[in-house]
This record gives C-alpha cells, structure tokens and sequence, in this order.
C-alpha cells in the first residue's frame, strides 16, 4: 500500500537549529567521555575483576527488575486503565512518584519499608530470617522500585488508546474477561509493552541511588556499574571512565537492536 | 407455558449524555429485523444493549425463553455467556490473529484445545470460502474479505442470536452489491433471530423482513418494506419511502423485474446483470388513458391510496408494481385519483437507473 | 520574525539570562575555602566563627572529596585555601607547587559503632569476623575505608564486609537505622549520631590517625588573607570548634 507522505520542502531552519542544539545537549557529554577515555589502558583497566563482576550483576539485575516490573506494572497498568474504583487517581499518583522522588530517598524510604529494621522487614526478618538489604534481592527490588513507573506508565497510555472494540467482541465470542485480556489486550498493545520494558530496563541499568541506599555497595553481590563508577570516581579516575564507556555501549547496543527489530516499521 | 424461542426485547436506558432509550424489539427465529434510522437514532446503543455491553436501566432481554438482563430481579447476563453473536461496523477482527484462528476465536474461548477449535473453524472458512485466507494475517485483509471472516467468526461461536451493525458501510460502492449478495445467503444459513442496523434504507429493504424505523432513542414505525412505504408514519420515513426501490435482472437496457412481469427499459445499456433500480417518484407520469408518443415504459396500474403532502400529493400504486408517484394536487383533482381506480403510468429511460445488486 | 524564531530568540535569551545570573557571583573580597567533603558541618561552624572575629571577611566553601578538590586546583579552579581529609593527596598538591607550607589542622580517630541496642551483641573489633552479622565499612578507595582496612589487618581480624558504602556518612546512616550491626566510622560521626551509636574504642596503636591537612593555594589571588583563615584554624578558638565536633588538635598527632 502506498504511504501518504506529509508536506514536502526543506524543512524549517528554526526547527532544525534547536533539534541540533538538543542533541548537542545529550551527545557533548558522550564526546566528552570519549575523549578522556583511557584508549591504551582500556583493556588492562576493563580486566579487573571489579568490573567483570558490576557487568555481570547490573545485566542480571537490570533483566531480572524490567522482567519483574513487567509481571507487576503490566497487571497494574490493566488496573489503572480499565477498571473504576475510589482512589484510581491518587493510586496512579502514587505509582509515578518513583520517578520524581530522588532514587537515594527511594532507596531510604525502601528501607523504612523493607530493611531489617522496616515496617514490613522487620516481622519477615523475625519470622524467616531473611533480609532484603545487601542481597542482590534487594538491588532487584531497587531497581523495580524506579523502573516499573516507566512501563506503567507506557503500557496505560497504550491501552487509553486503544479500540476497545476488538476486546467487546472478543468478549461477545465467548471470551472471559482474563482470556480478553491475556488473547486480544495484550496481543493488540505488544508495541507499547516492549517499548515499556526496554525504558524500564535501561533505567534499572543506570540506577543508582536507590541501589547504593537500599542495598549497599559490594563487589559481586551489590555493586553495579554504575556503583562500581561512582567508587571509581574517587580515586580511580581511568577506570571510572572505563566503566562508564562500558555502560554506554551496552545500553546502545540493546537500543538499537530493540529499535530496529521492533520499531523501524513506521 | 411453552418454550418461546426468538428474541423479546424491551430496552429502556439513559447514556450520560442525556440521551435516552425506550426500544421494544421482537425477532422471530429464522427472521431477519431491521433497525434503520438516521446516524445518532440510538441504533449501535441498543446493539450493545442487546449484546450486554451497555447495561439496561428498565425492561428486559430474553433470548430463547431465557432472560439475560432485567433490572428488575437483578439479572444481568455478561457478554460471554449471552450467545449474541456482534459483528461489528468495521468488524474489528483480530490484527494480530490469522483468518483461521480469528474464527476459532469463538470455539476456542468455548474451552476447546487450540486444534480442536481450528477444526471448528474449518468448517466455516470452508463455508465461506475462506480456505486460501486462512494462514492470512487477519491485519491484511481487503474489506470484502474481512467481511467474510467476520461473518464466519460471528457464526462459529454458535451464537443464538446475531447482530450486524452497518455490515456495509465499511465498504465501497464497487464491492457493496456482491457483498450485500452474499450477506444475504449467508444470513439465510443462520436460523435464529438476526438482526441489521443500518442507515441506508436500501439495505434495509433488501436483507430485512421486518423493519423497524428508529428515531431519537424510540421505534416509531414497525413493518414489512411494502407496509412502511404504503404508510409512512413520519417525516423521515416518508423520505425514505419516496424512493422507489425495486429488484431484478438487466441485459442492454432491459430490466426484468422479480416482482412483477412488467419489463422496464433503462437509457443505461452498459450495466448487465441483477440490479437495483431506483425512480424517483416525481418522475413517475400519471395519464387517465394509454399515453401518446412512445415512453419507453408505460402501463395500467391500480392506486392504492392517495395522500396529501401539502405542495405535493403522494399515490401509491398497487399492482402490477408497488411505485409511488408524485403529482400537483391540481392534477389529482384533475384525473379525479381515488384508491382502487385504474390509471396509466409513464417512465422516461432516462428516469430509470439501475445500480449492480 | 516567524513564532518560531520568535520562540527560539527567547529560549536563547531566558538561556542567557540566566547564565548572566550566575557567572557575576563573584566577589573581591571573598576568601575560597575548599574542603574535603567530610568537613562539612565543621566547616559550616569554622566559618562562622572566623567573620565573627574577622568581620567584612567573605567566605566561600567549595565541598568535595579531597581527590576531586586535587584535579579541580591542578584544572585552575579559584581556591585560596585548602583543607583536605589526607595526607597523600596534600603531598601530590605540594609535589606539583601547587600550595605552600602545609600544616596538620586536625586529625580524627576511629572507632567500631554498633547501634544504641547493640542487635549483635558486638563488644570488640573480634566481631567482625562473625558471619552471622551485617558489618559495613567504607569503600576502600575512600580514606575511611583503608584505614579500617589497615585497622583490620593489624589486629589480625578477617572481616568479610556486607557493603563498602562510597562515604562514610551514608554508613553510618544504616548503622544508626539497624540495618547493619556494626561498622568502623570515625569519631566526629559518633559525635553527631549522639545517643543513637553505642562508641567501641579501638586501640589507637593499630593504626595512623586520619589527618587534615590545611595550605595556601600558590595561585590564590588573596595569600595573606589566606594565611589569616588558617591561623584562625590553629587557634584556641579554631581548635576549640574542632574538638566540639569530635576531632583530635593536630598536635596530638603531630
């Protein structure tokens, strides 16, 4: 089928002066680190074993949190979205606050939360024995805790604009409400659940704050890369850069194979 | 009390808009009904009333002796478990399904194992001549074509009941006719109640046995399309009743009719095949005796009735065809027009057009 | 003028503004202190202090870790005094010419802090080899974290950390909430905790103290006044803030 094309021509040398101004603004600081970057020493410093154990633990991380908040948020968005009930809107309120909130008070209030000492730890720590806090459960738990906002919040605009008619007649074929959502929802909004999971994926990667506050910094068990940089930073300026060269590449690498496997379409 | 079957509505409801509905609705089985009206009567929201999308404030469903929604005793039957089948307006098939496994859709949320309910649905794409779609995104369709797989996927869930709301108005005027052709067989093979929304009086004539004229959230005339156009109870429907709408076969400029053995000459000798033919009632001709010259059509009919529209009079004509025709009411005064009187009728070619049925 | 430039001409006009704004803070007569992160709250009171007895004097603290302060006076940044959280670092500035005469401000011991109801019953350094218990200690790469570590090897204890926090300050955080049972912080963290933290000394012969040493920076505009700010610093007066924030006078050390 043929595409309707939009207006042709040049287009306008205001848009195009503020487009490269804002990609200056988020590439300059790349460019920046390129420069610096260590090129000789790049092997020996991405050799340590520091940085072989943050890669492995922020990749398990980062998946296991997008693959969590996709468990959670995608129930949760379906809930915010398609059903009425008191409280719906401070309930969605509540669930972006995480991106607002500064991650290092997310991470604190986690811990009033969930820590040994928390509200809710402290009668599981009593009963089991186990903590949250300074496990890699706990970096999991931290970086859902930022990360889920960005696919709920993808995933609910997806399914406030979509025809609710394929999910009626889905349901005047006999379907239940759980087999509409799980054979035509899902199904229908699969674009808007993948770009969700990709956002929040690379936002439990770059994590920080609430890591470092919730679940500590140990190599192996709790530092991430981004944890492994900030440490770095203080005395080990090469390997920082190093680390944070690493970081670059593999959130763009993951993008762009995203990008092109499921969004080059339009 | 013996097992009533067929479909015994009676819809009473307010939408947030203000709008209200007060419909009362019966479909015998192996019937089809009607809802035509202009857009915004109401008619999409009684549909969904019926199919348990929209709740009812007041009256009751029954479909078949069993009552799906009353308000009054809290029955209120959801959509899965209503047997109405929807098919909707641009019959939202499943994108992202095959053509196969859109009409297993019904078969397979019966409880039926992803085989088992492909080979349900084999039986339909087989019906509708579905077989080299079948593997088909149901996304890559062409309207004729979704068409068919919704009709096919409505009827595999086993419906009781079904309803079509605009079936046609997704489609363009080329393939409307052989479309139209098809629904119409393909209605016959469902034997229970169906019913049409539409807003296109032609269609409404040509698929309904019964239709039910709505306005504003009421039904304000009920009949078979010769009772509607002998007696057009509104403004509206005297409209849609001005036309004349009849059925038959064409071959260069020679229409022959289903109705009647009157033979009409049409000035369009380039469309062959069956036919709508359509004139305009002004251009109907009424003579006290057989006409000078040579009018390509020209015979005796039989007035049924006479009617008095103002600056116009409306008579409707009986045998050999239901026509109706519009005179000056000096004219009527003039040839003395009185029901049951002969007359003689004349139509220009040129008046006559016909359009592929 | 399109809506478009129109729109562009005051993005980059609100832009420069503000840019405006913020490049004429500067002041002739402001001394710039900068000073090792974990002087703080210290340097807060120090300052105060200092324009009670010296009035008209404008002091500006630049905060950061004592590395980043090093790269910032190498990168030309206009400091006047330094004061950073160890020595090394100090010897690097004084290597490069980059300050002059060098003096020991203050020094600070360590201690293991256990919260107020001591959960794991620790009472020694002995404890922290206890795997059963949640310890924390500084990163290593921060001078908290290897001078517990020098700490550690000298009593010959094997202490398996369950996390090296990036600062001192957010250690003793989760050992004041209960999350860790024990962790080696310096005293002046004890001083602020207050009750919270129960205070296990640590035999002062294991280890090096942590120093503070405090320079002229050799390309300040303002040496005298410079000079001033750190003699106020080696003072009674200055010594006397110190001590209140639990630091040892650099002459017990010295």
């Amino acid at each position: 089928m043929a595409e309707l094309g939009g207006p042709k021509g040049p287009a306008p040398k205001g848009l195009i002066a503020l487009a490269v101004l804002g990609a200056a603004v988020i590439l300059l600081p790349i460019v920046g680190l390129l420069a610096r970057t260590p090129w000789s020493r790049l092997g020996e410093l991405l050799g340590k074993p520091i940085v072989g154990d943050a890669l492995r633990l922020s990749l398990i991380t980062s998946f296991a949190a997008a693959g969590i908040s996709l468990c959670l948020g995608l129930p949760l968005a379906w809930i915010l979205s398609r059903t009425r009930f008191w409280g719906r809107s401070l309930l969605r309120a509540f669930v972006t606050l995480p991106m607002v909130l500064p991650p290092v008070v997310g991470g604190a209030a986690l811990l009033f939360a969930l820590g040994r000492r928390g509200v809710v730890g402290e009668p599981i720590y009593d009963l089991t024995g186990f903590a949250l806090p300074f496990s890699v459960w706990g970096v999991i738990l931290a970086n859902t805790f930022v990360a889920m906002p960005f696919l709920v919040l993808t995933i609910e605009a997806a399914l406030n604009n979509t025809d609710h008619r394929q999910e009626a007649a889905a349901a005047t074929l006999g379907a239940s409400r759980l087999a509409v959502f799980n054979r035509v929802t899902v199904p229908m909004i699969r674009p808007s659940i993948l770009a969700g999971l990709v956002l929040a994926w690379a936002r439990a990667l770059g994590e920080f704050g609430a890591t470092i506050t919730f679940a500590g910094n140990l190599s192996g068990r709790t530092q991430t890369l981004p944890l492994a940089v900030f440490v770095s930073l203080e005395a080990d300026r090469d390997a920082a850069i190093a680390i944070s060269l690493i970081l670059v590449v593999i959130s763009v690498a993951v993008l762009l194979i995203l990008r092109n496997r499921w969004w080059s379409t339009q | 009390m013996s097992e009533v079957s067929g479909l015994q509505a009676s819809i009473q409801l307010q939408r947030s808009n203000g709008f209200k509905l007060d419909v009362e609705l019966n479909i015998a089985a192996g019937t089809t009904a009607c809802l035509l009206g202009p857009n915004g009567a109401g008619k999409s929201t009684a549909v969904g009333a019926l199919a348990g999308l929209i709740n009812i404030e007041g009256g009751s469903i029954r479909l078949n002796g069993r009552t799906l929604n009353d308000p009054s005793v809290g029955i209120a039957i959801p959509p899965p478990d209503r047997k109405i089948g929807l098919m909707f307006q641009d019959y939202a098939l499943f994108g992202h399904l095959s053509v196969e496994d859109n009409i297993a859709f019904g078969p397979r949320s019966a409880g039926l194992s992803k085989s088992a309910s492909r080979l349900a649905a084999a039986e339909w794409t087989h019906k509708f001549d579905l077989i080299d779609l079948a593997g088909r995104k149901a996304s890559d369709l062409s309207g004729g074509q979704a068409q068919r797989v919704a009709m096919a996927r409505t009827l595999a869930a086993n419906p009781d009941l079904i309803l079509l709301d605009e079936p046609l108005a997704a489609l363009d005027v080329g393939t409307k006719a052989t479309l139209r052709r098809i629904l119409s067989t393909n209605l016959e093979a469902f034997d229970g109640p169906r019913l049409i929304i539409t807003h296109e009086p032609a269609e409404a004539f040509l698929l309904a046995d019964r239709i039910h004229i709505m306005e504003n959230g009421r039904i304000t005339q009920s009949g078979t399309a010769a009772e509607i156009r002998r007696s057009p109870a509104t403004a509206y429907v005297g409209a849609l009743a001005g036309t004349n709408f009849l059925t038959g076969s064409t071959f260069r400029g020679s229409i022959t009719l289903d109705e009647s053995n009157v033979v009409l000459k049409t000035s369009d000798t380039t469309t062959d095949g069956r036919v709508i033919v359509t004139v305009r009632p002004s251009a109907l001709a009424l003579h006290p005796s057989q006409p000078d010259g040579s009018p390509r059509n020209s015979w005796q009919a039989k007035i049924a009735s006479v009617e008095n529209l103002g600056d116009v009079a409306r008579v409707y004509l009986d045998a050999p065809l239901p026509l109706a025709a519009d005179v000056t009411p000096g004219s009527v005064e003039q040839l003395g027009l009185s029901a049951g009187q002969s007359i003689w009728v004349a139509i220009k070619a040129t008046e006559i057009s016909v359009s592929p049925a | 003028m399109g809506k478009l430039n129109r729109y562009l001409f005051g993005v980059l006009a609100a832009v420069s503004l503000l840019l405006g704004s913020c490049g004429s803070s500067s002041d002739d007569n402001e001394l710039s202190v900068f000073a090792a992160a974990s002087l703080a709250e210290v340097m807060d009171e120090l300052v105060a202090a200092y324009t009670e007895t010296s009035p008209g004097v404008n002091v500006a603290v630049n905060l950061a870790g004592s590395t980043t302060l090093k790269a910032q006076i190498f990168e030309g940044a206009p400091a006047d005094v330094v004061l950073l959280a160890n020595q090394a670092t100090m010897s690097q500035l004084v290597d490069e010419d980059a300050v002059q005469a060098p003096q020991l401000a203050a020094a600070n011991r360590m201690v293991l802090a256990v919260p107020a109801d001591n959960p794991g019953g620790v009472k020694s350094l002995d404890d922290l080899a206890r795997s059963d218990l949640l310890i924390g200690l500084c990163d290593s790469q921060v001078p908290c974290g290897a001078t517990a570590r020098n700490i550690l090897d000298a009593a010959g204890v094997v202490a398996s950390p369950d996390t090296n926090e990036p600062d001192v300050k957010s250690l003793v955080a989760k050992i004041v909430s209960g999350e860790l049972d024990a962790g080696i912080v310096y005293t002046t963290d004890l001083a602020s905790a207050g009750d919270e933290l129960i205070r296990i000394d640590i035999d002062p012969s294991l280890y090096e103290p942590n120093v503070y040493p405090v320079a002229v920076v050799t390309d300040g505009d303002k040496p005298a006044e410079a000079q001033l700010f750190i003699d106020f610093v080696l003072s009674e007066r200055g010594q006397s803030v110190l001590a209140a924030s639990g630091f040892l006078p650099a002459e017990e050390v010295n």
